[in-house]
C-alpha cells in the first residue's frame, strides 16, 4: 500500500500511449498477433515485383559491342597484370604454354612523367652502369675529390645526370627484359628486414648504392 | 565514398586490368594516399608487380601521385571519379560517332586504351588502323585537330622541373587547348618506316576531357526530355536556342509554327525555358538546375512506382504537391483506405524516400500534449541514397556476371582455346574442311549453353549501361544543386 503514491502515474496513465494515439500510429488491437518463427529467413528476399524488362534497340547493342570490345582489349593488354605464378603450378594443357609465351610484350612508359621510385630496379642499375663507363679517369678522380667533401650530394648528381638519357636506355633494357623476369620471381637480394625506424629513408633501399 | 562504390570499383578494376591492379586499387581505396612501401607490405605483392600497378594505373589516369615530405618518394592516391568513369566510354564513344565520324571515334578509342598518347602516335596508329595512304595524312592529322579544337581532347601538363625524382605537374590552363606543331615531312616518313618512330621527338601528351563528353550528354538527356515531353521539333527547338543556329531545310514545321512553339514551351508547367526579356523579339534561358531537378522527380517517382506500385507513387505525388502533409490527410487526399495508406507512408518512410517533421505545442499543465506529425520530402537526400542503391545494382549485377564466369569456366575456356586454334589454322590458310572440323569439338549440347550464357551477359552488360545513365542524370541533378 505505501507504494501506491511513488510512481506519477496510475494505472491506465501508466502506458505510453493512450488508444487514441496508438490508433493513429496504426496499431490496432484486432490484428492477429504473429506467429513464432521457426524456420531461418531465405537467403535472398522474395522478389516483390518484376523488374522492368529491358528495351534494346540498336544504339544499344552498338554500346554494348564497344563495351566488349573495350574489356577484351584491355584484358589482351600488357596492362592486364597476371598474379604471379606460384611455383610448382605446371601448365595443365598444352594450349595455356602457347598462350604464357603470347604475352611477353611489356608496357612503354614515358618515364619522366613517373615518379622515379616506380623505374624498374634493372632501368635504374643500367643508369649508373652506363654514367660509371662513360666518365673519364681525370673527371672520376674529381669526382671522387667532390665525394670526399660531401657525400650525399653525388649521390643525387648521378641519378639527375642521366635522367636525359631515359629514351636510350629504353632500348637497353627491351634486351634484358629475360632477366627482369628472373628478377621478379627470386628476391633473394632484396632486403626486406624493416625495423620500422627508417621509413623516411626507405627509398634508397630499393637501388643499390651509386657505384663510386 | 562508400564502401559500395569501393566494392564496384574493385570489380571495374579486376574486370579491366586484372587482378593484382585490382588488389593494389582496392588498398588505396581502403586506406587513401599511401607510399610505395606501405603498399606493398599490405598488399603483399611482389615489388616489382606493385611497380608495374602503379605505372598502369597512372597512365590511365586512374591514380595520381604527389611527393612526400621525403620529396624522394611519392604518396600515391586513386581517381575514384575516373574509374567509375569507364562504365562510360563505350558511350564516349559513340557520342564522338554520330558528331564527328569514323577516324576521331578510332583516336578517342586509342586514347581511352592507353590513357595518354602523344600527337604522332594518335596520328601514326589511326592512320595503320585505316591503312590509309601517306597522301592521306593530313587528312587525318586534321581530324585529330578538329577534336582539339571542340576541345574534345586536352593536353596533360608536363612536370614543370624535371631534376625531381617525383615530378610536380603544372595546371597552366590556358595551354591546355593549344594546338600542337605537327612536322608533317617526318610524320610521313615514319610513317613509311623511313625513320623509326621514336625519333619524332614528341612531348605533348594528349588525354581525353570527359568533362566535354559530359557536356554534350547533359544536352542529348534535355533534348531527349523534351522530345518526349513535347515532339521532335521541341527537341530541336531546344538545341536551336543552345546553338543559335538556324536549320530551316530540315524542320521546316519548326519555322512554320515558331511563335506557337515559343510560347507552349514557355508556359509549359516544367519551367525548363523562361522568358529573359523583352529585347530584340524576347531572349529565353534553359534553366539547366530547374530542368535537372524536374528530371530528378521524375526518376524518383518512375523508381517509386516501379518498387511500390502505383498507390505509393500517388502518396508521394500527393507530398510533394502539399509540401508538408499529415497522415490523416494522407489517406483522405490520396482516396487509399485508412489502413493501407498508412502502410505504404510507412514503407516510404522506413526507405527513406518520406521524412518525418514532428512539430509539438508547447507544453501545457493540463491534459495530454497534443503534438502533429508531418511527413515531407528531401529530393537531395533521396538522390544521394538512389545514387547510392545504383552502385548496389551495378555491384550486384557484376558480381553476378563474375559468378557466372566461374561457374561456367570450364565451357568458356574450351570455347576460347577452339577459337584460337581456329584462328591459327585460319592464319596458317587451312581449309574450310578443316576449319569445320574444329568447329565441331564443341557439341551440340555446349552450344546450347554457351548461348544461353551469352544471352544471360548481355543482358548483364546493358542493365549496367542503363544503371550508368541514372547515375549520370543522378550526378548532374547533385552538381547543379
Amino acid at each position: 500500500m505505501g507504494g501506491r503514491g511513488r510512481g506519477r502515474g496510475r494505472g491506465g496513465e501508466n502506458r505510453s500511449f493512450n488508444r487514441e494515439q496508438l490508433n493513429v500510429l496504426g496499431v490496432t488491437g484486432n490484428e492477429p498477433i504473429p506467429t513464432q518463427l521457426i524456420e531461418p529467413p531465405p537467403l535472398y528476399r522474395m522478389l516483390e515485383r518484376k523488374p522492368v524488362p529491358l528495351e534494346s534497340s540498336k544504339e544499344l547493342e552498338y554500346l554494348l559491342l564497344l563495351k566488349q570490345d573495350f574489356i577484351h582489349h584491355m584484358q589482351l593488354s600488357p596492362s592486364y597484370l597476371k598474379m604471379p605464378e606460384k611455383k610448382g603450378n605446371e601448365f595443365q594443357q598444352e594450349i595455356d604454354k602457347l598462350v604464357a609465351k603470347i604475352s611477353v610484350k611489356k608496357e612503354k612508359y614515358h618515364w619522366n612523367l613517373f615518379p622515379s621510385e616506380l623505374r624498374p630496379k634493372l632501368f635504374a642499375k643500367r643508369i649508373k652502369d652506363r654514367s660509371a663507363k662513360d666518365i673519364d679517369v681525370a673527371e672520376k678522380l674529381k669526382e671522387l675529390e667532390e665525394l670526399e667533401k660531401n657525400s650525399n650530394k653525388t649521390d643525387v648528381n648521378i641519378k639527375t645526370e642521366a635522367a636525359p638519357n631515359d629514351e636510350d636506355d629504353e632500348k637497353l633494357i627491351e634486351e634484358d627484359e629475360q632477366d627482369e623476369e628472373m628478377d621478379d620471381g627470386t628476391d633473394y637480394a632484396n632486403n626486406y628486414f624493416d625495423n620500422g625506424e627508417d621509413y623516411e629513408d626507405e627509398d634508397d633501399n630499393l637501388d643499390d648504392g651509386p657505384i663510386y | 565514398m562508400s564502401s559500395q562504390v569501393g566494392k564496384v570499383i574493385s570489380l571495374i578494376l579486376q574486370e579491366r586490368f586484372g587482378p593484382v591492379i585490382e588488389k593494389v586499387g582496392t588498398f588505396l581505396f581502403q586506406y587513401g594516399s599511401n607510399p610505395l612501401l606501405y603498399i606493398k607490405r599490405t598488399t603483399d605483392l611482389p615489388l616489382g608487380k606493385v611497380k608495374e600497378a602503379l605505372c598502369v594505373l597512372i597512365k590511365h589516369r586512374l591514380a595520381i601521385f604527389k611527393p612526400n615530405k621525403n620529396e624522394n618518394i611519392a604518396n600515391y592516391s586513386l581517381c575514384i571519379e575516373n574509374i567509375l568513369l569507364m562504365m562510360r566510354f563505350p558511350k564516349y564513344l559513340s557520342l564522338i560517332k554520330k558528331k564527328f565520324g569514323d577516324e576521331p571515334e578510332m583516336m578517342i578509342e586509342e586514347l581511352l586504351q592507353n590513357g595518354y598518347l602523344t600527337t604522332s602516335e594518335i596520328i601514326l596508329r589511326v592512320a595503320e588502323k585505316l591503312k590509309c595512304d601517306v597522301n592521306n595524312l593530313p587528312n587525318v592529322r586534321d581530324k585529330f585537330v578538329s577534336l582539339i579544337i571542340a576541345k574534345y581532347i586536352n593536353r596533360l601538363p608536363l612536370p614543370s622541373d624535371e631534376e625531381k625524382p617525383v615530378p610536380i605537374f603544372g595546371t597552366n590552363e590556358t595551354e591546355l587547348f593549344t594546338l600542337p606543331k605537327i612536322d608533317m615531312k617526318k610524320l610521313a616518313q615514319a610513317y613509311a618506316n623511313i625513320i623509326p618512330k621514336d625519333d619524332l621527338g614528341d612531348n605533348v601528351f594528349w588525354v581525353v576531357n570527359y568533362d566535354r563528353f559530359h557536356q554534350d550528354m547533359r544536352d542529348k538527356c534535355l533534348v531527349d526530355a523534351f522530345i518526349k515531353r513535347f515532339d521532335e521539333n521541341a527537341g530541336e527547338f531546344l538545341l536551336e536556342i543552345r546553338d543559335i543556329v538556324r536549320k530551316k531545310v530540315v524542320y521546316p514545321n519548326l519555322v512554320t509554327f515558331f511563335d506557337q512553339y515559343v510560347t507552349v514551351i514557355e508556359q509549359d508547367s516544367s519551367q525548363i525555358i523562361r522568358k529573359f526579356g523583352e529585347a530584340s523579339g524576347g531572349s529565353f534561358q534553359i534553366h539547366l538546375k530547374e530542368a535537372y531537378t524536374q528530371l530528378a522527380w521524375e526518376l524518383v517517382e518512375q523508381v517509386i512506382l516501379e518498387k511500390f506500385d502505383s498507390k505509393a507513387a500517388r502518396i508521394f505525388r500527393l507530398v510533394k504537391l502539399k509540401k508538408f502533409v499529415e497522415p490523416d490527410q494522407i489517406q483522405q487526399l490520396a482516396m487509399i483506405p485508412s489502413k493501407e495508406a498508412k502502410k505504404l507512408s510507412y514503407l516510404l518512410l522506413e526507405e527513406n524516400f518520406l521524412k518525418l517533421q514532428e512539430l509539438k505545442k508547447p507544453q501545457s499543465n493540463t491534459g495530454p500534449n497534443k503534438s502533429f506529425t508531418l511527413f515531407y520530402i528531401d529530393l537531395e537526400s533521396i538522390v544521394r541514397n538512389l545514387l547510392e542503391l545504383c552502385y548496389k545494382t551495378l555491384f550486384n549485377a557484376m558480381t553476378r556476371k563474375s559468378h557466372e564466369r566461374f561457374v561456367n569456366k570450364r565451357i568458356i575456356d574450351k570455347k576460347q582455346r577452339v577459337d584460337t586454334i581456329a584462328m591459327g589454322m585460319q592464319a596458317q590458310g587451312a581449309t574450310e574442311e578443316q576449319l569445320a572440323d574444329i568447329e565441331e569439338m564443341i557439341t551440340p549440347p555446349e552450344k546450347e549453353m554457351l548461348d544461353k550464357i551469352d544471352k544471360k551477359m548481355k543482358k548483364l552488360n546493358i542493365e549496367e549501361l542503363e544503371i550508368d545513365g541514372t547515375i549520370f542524370l543522378l550526378q548532374m541533378y547533385l552538381k547543379y544543386q
